[in-house]
């Protein structure tokens, strides 16, 4: 683990095999998945949100963030670094 | 069963054919097997008018469906049965995913309840394609299969354009389809909007630039030909007088004969077109994504320049070369902004400083011992004038025709440069001669990479297709060769290919005369004897010198400066770069 730690909260269809291609953007580049959540709302219909953390320089996790963004089946992308991590 | 106009009576893998049928599909390139059979079965059934084109291998016909789509821009479909058939398409995905070209590979399937339970010829193919794939499907239902395959053309060609695979279940191409075969009303919500366009303070930043500069120089890479901006591209670098130097996969871009053009640019560019990125003050790339293979060093890439990258894809941005600004928009959407402000630059001390790189560092050829695979080339563009349909495989033949097939127009070379793909050219050649059966097509190739997929000298026979097949053989793996030479003390590893066919032989019993040339007093005649051959494919055997070295180099992961224009005379470090 080195580097800041990152939270990357994503939006995303809900696809066969969607979590496969968000776990694979990570692994093509040798990077490890901290934590994973999947959270859903099916009272108000709304996509499955996606908490994933991750250890890494900026470059790199702003660039997994763009591969994650491209995926067909993802709606939206955001990041945060977290705070004293 | 063919006549059947009810929609109520068709099965999934009809309803699969009249989909086909409705995104225009001209030809479906396939190899059958168990799972796919009901779907080659739909294709007699429904009498469609698309024409199934047998392969002789799964992989070529995922090159074919890639040249055709190369050179027609509509997307190339393959027809595969599941397990090694599916897997047999890996290599083709990758080489179109890496170089963004529309096709759509079509795979037989176990039948779902067996899905998972390592039934005869299951391959989980949805999973092992995930990463050289635009975005692929496991259809589990049959009324879903229309609606999926409209999605797929639209992924595939929208945006920045990509490989697509549908995996379909035996079951689910026999059911009964119940649900509407027509088109849907509109592309999906996320591939709407996938023609950006520049802002207007991004075209006043980039007209000033290009303005003040003193020394631009435009880099063109695939997105131009994509988008289908290579007049506006050749508008733009008069306008703002301005040369162009073009990636592998830009060539065709611009008119390599034009003065404004400098060719390919990297590793193995031209020496005028690198000495141009080296001392330029601007560099405008459109299209392309800074490929390690022209950048060299990244730190050290034409660090005097001031860098503007203009990319349909924004996670090209600042990937390998940090920039002054990045635009996303479309090629042609950005070039004809630019050229709607009507100015214009003239550059013409920097033009002279051009013309003396080119007069001083020439592309050479030392035409003295063995017959040679530049000259072979030069033949062959003296015979086509740079017209032809050019389809390339990989090393040291592949990086000698960027420099000395000089291009005339847009989508005529042919060429996997992301993923280097060996075996590429000759079912690449075959793809783009049935999307263009009048144009002239020639497939050029390495004894090393011919070998690879000759077994499609069949398909090319089959259907007489009047392809110009040219084997450069020089009984070696070239560019390894020259690796080994240059970097690992000569010490040859795995690079003889001994035991080579008589390919003249070969072509024969595949029923196409043959001609081998070895005499450069002979060269033109029978290059232009093979040229006026139509009735179907001929096969020219050129036995070329063993140990010839493409200069000029850039070693891996080397700055541009260290671009060796000739046979080094001390030993060099072995390269820290990639490949």
């Amino acid at each position: 683990m080195s580097g800041h730690k990152y939270t990357l909260k994503i939006t995303a269809h809900d696809n066969i095999g969607v979590i496969v291609r968000i776990a694979q953007v990570f692994a093509r580049r040798g990077h490890s998945i901290e934590t994973l959540n999947v959270v859903r709302d099916d009272e108000h219909d709304t996509l499955p949100v996606l908490y994933i953390t991750a250890y890494g320089n900026k470059t790199r996790i702003d660039q997994i963030v763009a591969q994650i963004k491209k995926l067909v089946d993802i709606a939206t992308v955001t990041l945060n670094e977290e705070q004293d991590g | 069963m063919s006549s059947k106009s009810n929609p109520e009576e068709l099965d999934g893998a009809q309803a699969l054919i009249k989909a086909l049928e409705q995104q225009g599909v001209e030809y479906i390139f396939g190899y059958s097997g168990g799972a796919a059979i009901p779907i080659f079965d739909a294709i007699v059934t429904t009498d469609t008018k698309i024409q199934l084109i047998q392969t002789r291998h799964e992989q070529g016909a995922t090159h074919m469906a890639d040249g055709y789509a190369r050179v027609t821009g509509k997307p190339g479909v393959v027809l595969v049965t599941s397990g090694p058939g599916a897997g047999n398409t890996v290599t083709g995905l990758m080489t179109a995913h890496m170089d963004s070209v529309p096709i759509i590979v079509l795979s037989g399937q176990q039948i779902t309840p067996m899905l998972g339970l390592d039934a005869f010829q299951e391959a989980d193919i949805f999973n092992i394609t995930m990463p050289v794939v635009k975005h692929n499907y496991l259809v589990t239902s049959t009324n879903e299969i229309v609606h999926t395959v409209h999605q797929a053309f639209a992924i595939a060609t929208t945006g920045r354009p990509g490989p697509v695979l549908i995996d379909i279940p035996k079951d689910v191409s026999s059911g009964m389809f119940t649900a509407t075969v027509a088109p849907p009303a509109q592309k999906p919500a996320a591939l709407i909007a996938q023609k950006p366009t520049p802002t207007s303070t991004d075209i006043a930043y980039v007209q000033n630039a290009l303005t003040s500069a003193k020394r631009p120089v435009i880099l063109a890479g695939h997105g131009v030909l994509i988008a289908g901006a290579h007049a506006e591209l050749r508008q733009l670098a008069q306008v703002f007088d301005t040369p162009v130097t073009t990636t592998l996969l830009g060539k065709g871009a611009m008119d390599e004969h034009d003065d404004l053009s400098l060719g390919m640019l990297g590793m193995h560019g031209t020496a005028y077109a690198n000495k141009a990125i080296i001392n330029a003050d601007l560099i405008l790339n459109i299209g392309s994504r800074f490929d390690d293979r022209i950048i060299g060093q990244p730190d050290a890439f034409a660090t005097n320049a001031t860098k503007i990258h203009v990319d349909i894809d924004d996670s090209e941005f600042n990937k390998m070369i940090t920039v002054d600004a990045a635009i996303r928009a479309d090629a042609r959407e950005f070039i004809l902004a630019l050229l709607a402000t009507n100015t214009s630059a003239t550059h013409a001390p920097w033009r002279a400083t051009i013309q003396t790189f080119k007069d001083n560092y020439p592309l050479g050829v030392d035409a003295t011992g063995q017959l040679t695979q530049q000259e072979v080339l030069q033949a062959i563009h003296a015979e086509t004038d740079g017209n032809s349909i050019m389809a390339t495989d990989v090393g040291q033949h592949q990086m000698w025709a960027a420099q000395f097939y000089k291009v005339r127009s847009p989508d005529t070379w042919i060429s996997s440069g992301g993923a280097g793909t060996m075996g590429f050219g000759l079912p690449a050649a075959i793809g783009a001669q049935f999307g263009h059966p009048d144009a002239q097509v020639v497939s050029l190739s390495g004894d090393g990479g011919f070998q690879m997929t000759l077994f499609e000298l069949a398909t090319a026979a089959l259907y007489k297709l009047p392809i110009k097949i040219v084997i450069l053989d020089n009984h070696y793996l070239g560019m390894v060769r020259q690796w080994q030479e240059l970097f690992f003390d000569n010490r040859m590893s795995g690079v003889d290919l001994e035991g080579n066919p008589d390919f003249v032989k070969l072509a024969e019993s595949y029923g196409m005369p043959a001609l081998h040339i070895t005499d450069r007093s002979r060269l033109k005649e029978q290059v232009a004897e093979a040229f006026a051959y139509t009735d179907g494919p001929i096969v020219l055997h050129c036995e070329v010198g063993k140990t010839d070295n493409v200069y000029p180099m850039v070693p891996a992961g080397r700055p541009l400066e260290h671009m060796l224009t000739e046979a080094p005379t001390e030993k060099l470090e072995k390269p820290t770069g990639s490949t």
